[in-house]
């Protein structure tokens, strides 16, 4: 009996904690028709993201694909095929989300592998959880992210980023709006310059511009280094300083990061 | 004649011999010291009621001398003092033959009393006890080591054993914070990392509860131990025969996740009641807790009987078998959904069948902490832990319980 007892206690206590499961996946591939609209909201739970600008595409088109655990290869399968993506349309406006029932709460995660639409259309994108990378879209573009690092090259007519957790590298030639409590930013102008950037970040941060006209310089940071044609200095805690007008906005606080502006070198 | 040395001094060869001043007073008050001490020693007189019989025998050190009984208050002892009076156990001879007479505060201290008339039967008496004490260690000692490990020990005086709780807990938490920290939070946001990172996750994640539960463990022990040390109390023997007992238990597992990181680490901390319904049977209502998750509250509750088949000094080992029905209710609005459309169901209900073998080990007579190794497997649905953890259907799950239980 003790012998039992001690062949089973001892391999019982030390295997214990584990959990025997298996793994399914269901493919998504969608495209959902976008005509009158001219704008859509892309809500989706943890998943990395990326948005692709493309002329050719004629709606909102998703691949990616539902990964599900299960007891058995079958509740697994079952499982990754219990959620789904919901497209409704409100006029001009279009928005893209996902239903994920109770019963498979926890158990289920979806992976963009991409998002094709217009490069014409506003965007907003949301995501708890991932990296969001946005190539190519023109037109106002919204980004925001519970943890996650964003890229942005596009947002024509205006750019917003939050992202709670990660860093930021965005090039654009519209106004910028970005917002990093916890990581760095990198804002590079497009094109000829004069668009604002306002930045708010826990990191440093790097502002490439185009065109040092014009300039309403105002700075806060650890380290501060400004290299223009008509501005250099190199200072801590504030900087403020106009250039012509004054009508480009580059306001930045870095908090306890260091922040450079410079010029962004000829291409 | 050699004189007896002893608390009260050489008494015989101070009688026997010369007397000088300074050596009488010298005398005296060592005669006095002997009177105090028999005093103190002595019953309380009690008022009107009469004082308890005591055995008066020779101070220590002091032989018993032979000579006839004198009372206290140098007068005979009346013969009908009875035996709730001065009757007292008959002098043993002296001897050495040597005999104290004449009332002197000396031979009245030296002297034992006993009844002019005939001697009663002797009165026995239980045994004194000292007089209860406070021992503010009782309570201060657990409190101090349940706000530093160890501490509660320090102040009984168990100045190693405290010193090693409060290493092993500082090891413990150290060694289950690094793993925390270590972990990365943001790993699913990176594309593509599915899998890639699953046996670091897997042991990352079986450390840490490891080093968690081993930490609660060892720090629930160490505040009975507190307490067994304040009052002493260094066998504890375990209450076979009580009728209900409380459990406090952190149930805990590794599991895969849908996504990264790919394994995670499920803990669940529940209470328990169990009746004692015949000998080292028992049954009761367990597995008792409520959890909150992003979007969703789920309660659970569980029955068990158990069966307690080795009771050796201060373990016990039982197995037991039991079932948890764990409700899930979503919270939050409904997800919108377009028109027609059915919306899915906002509860849902497990059922978790069981079989366990509790280990457990008394520190206290009452107090105890124990290793539970349980299988389980959720069926009907899923089972939901705090945060967004699930354990998915029909998932047989190996879980591995810590915790303490106190019997009544």
């Amino acid at each position: 009996m003790r012998r039992v007892l001690r062949g089973l206690i001892l391999p019982l206590s030390l295997a214990a904690g584990c959990v025997f499961g298996f793994r399914g996946e269901a493919e998504v591939e969608a495209s959902y028709p976008l005509a009158d609209v001219i704008a859509v909201r892309v809500d989706l739970p943890a998943t990395p993201i990326t948005v692709v600008g493309d002329p050719e595409a004629i709606g909102l088109e998703v691949r990616g694909a539902w990964r599900a655990t299960g007891g058995t290869a079958e509740v697994a399968k079952a499982n990754a095929r219990t959620p789904r993506l919901v497209f409704e349309r409100d006029g001009g406006f279009a928005e893209l989300r996902a239903v994920v029932p109770l019963a498979v709460e926890g158990q289920v995660d979806f992976e963009v592998e991409e998002v094709r639409l217009p490069p014409d259309l506003d965007l907003e994108l949301r995501t708890d959880l991932g990296d969001v990378s946005v190539i190519a879209v023109e037109g106002n573009l919204g980004v925001d992210v519970g943890a996650g690092d964003v890229d942005v090259v596009g947002g024509a007519g205006g750019v917003a980023v939050r992202t709670g957790q990660g860093d930021v590298v965005l090039e654009t030639s519209g106004n910028a709006d970005v917002q990093a409590p916890r990581g760095t930013v990198v804002v590079t102008q497009a094109g000829p310059g004069g668009n604002d950037v306002v930045v708010r970040a826990g990191g440093d941060v790097q502002v490439w511009l185009s065109s040092d006209a014009d300039l309403d310089l105002d700075l806060h940071g650890r380290e501060i280094r400004v290299q223009t044609g008509t501005v250099s200095t190199i200072d801590g805690g504030r900087f403020r300083r106009s250039v012509g007008g004054g009508h480009v906005k580059i306001w930045v606080d870095a908090g306890p990061g260091r922040v450079e502006v410079r010029m962004k070198p000829p291409a | 004649m050699p004189g007896r040395s002893g608390r009260c001094g050489p008494v015989h060869a101070r009688i026997a011999g010369d007397w000088t001043a300074g050596g009488f007073a010298a005398y005296n008050r060592r005669v006095l010291r002997c009177a105090l001490i028999v005093a103190l020693a002595s019953p309380p007189a009690g008022g009107t009621a009469p004082a308890p019989a005591v055995p008066w025998g020779p101070l220590p050190g002091a032989q018993a001398p032979a000579s006839a009984p004198v009372s206290a208050d140098s007068t005979p002892v009346p013969a009908d003092s009875g035996p709730g009076g001065a009757s007292v156990d008959p002098p043993a001879p002296a001897a050495d033959g040597g005999a104290l007479g004449g009332p002197s505060p000396g031979v009245v201290a030296a002297v034992p009393l006993a009844p002019t008339g005939p001697a009663p039967a002797p009165a026995t008496l239980p045994p004194r006890r000292p007089p209860p004490r406070s021992n503010w260690r009782e309570p201060v000692a657990p409190v101090l080591s349940a706000l530093i490990p160890g501490l509660g020990q320090i102040v009984n005086r168990e100045h190693g054993k405290g010193a090693g709780f409060l290493l092993g807990a500082l090891t413990l938490g150290a060694g289950a914070f690094a793993l925390w920290r270590a972990g990365n939070g943001i790993d699913g946001a990176a594309p593509g990392e599915h899998g890639r990172t699953y046996n670091t996750e897997i042991v990352s994640a079986a450390g840490l509860g490891l080093l968690t539960g081993g930490l609660h463990l060892l720090y629930m022990a160490q505040v009975m131990d507190a307490y067994a040390g304040a009052v002493g109390k260094r066998g504890p023997r375990p209450h076979t025969r009580h009728r209900l007992s409380l459990e406090l238990t952190r149930m805990a597992t590794v599991g895969l996740r849908a996504g990264d990181p790919a394994a995670q680490l499920y803990a669940d901390w529940n209470v328990g009641v169990l009746g004692q319904v015949a000998k080292r049977f028992s049954v009761g209502l367990t597995d008792l807790s409520l959890k909150f998750g992003p979007q969703r509250a789920v309660l659970q509750a569980g029955a068990r009987l158990q069966y307690r088949f080795v009771e050796r000094g201060r373990v016990w080992l039982s197995g037991a078998a039991g079932a948890i029905v764990q409700g899930a209710f979503a919270s939050g609005p409904p997800p919108a959904l377009p028109e027609g459309e059915q919306a899915p169901r906002s509860a849902v209900a497990a059922v978790v069948p069981y079989g366990q073998l509790d280990l457990r080990l008394f520190i206290l007579d009452r107090w105890s902490i124990n290793i539970v190794p349980r299988v389980s497997a959720p069926l009907v649905s899923a089972r939901y832990y705090r945060d967004d953890g699930a354990i998915p259907r029909r998932a047989v799950t190996l879980e591995l319980g810590t915790g303490l239980g106190v019997y009544f």
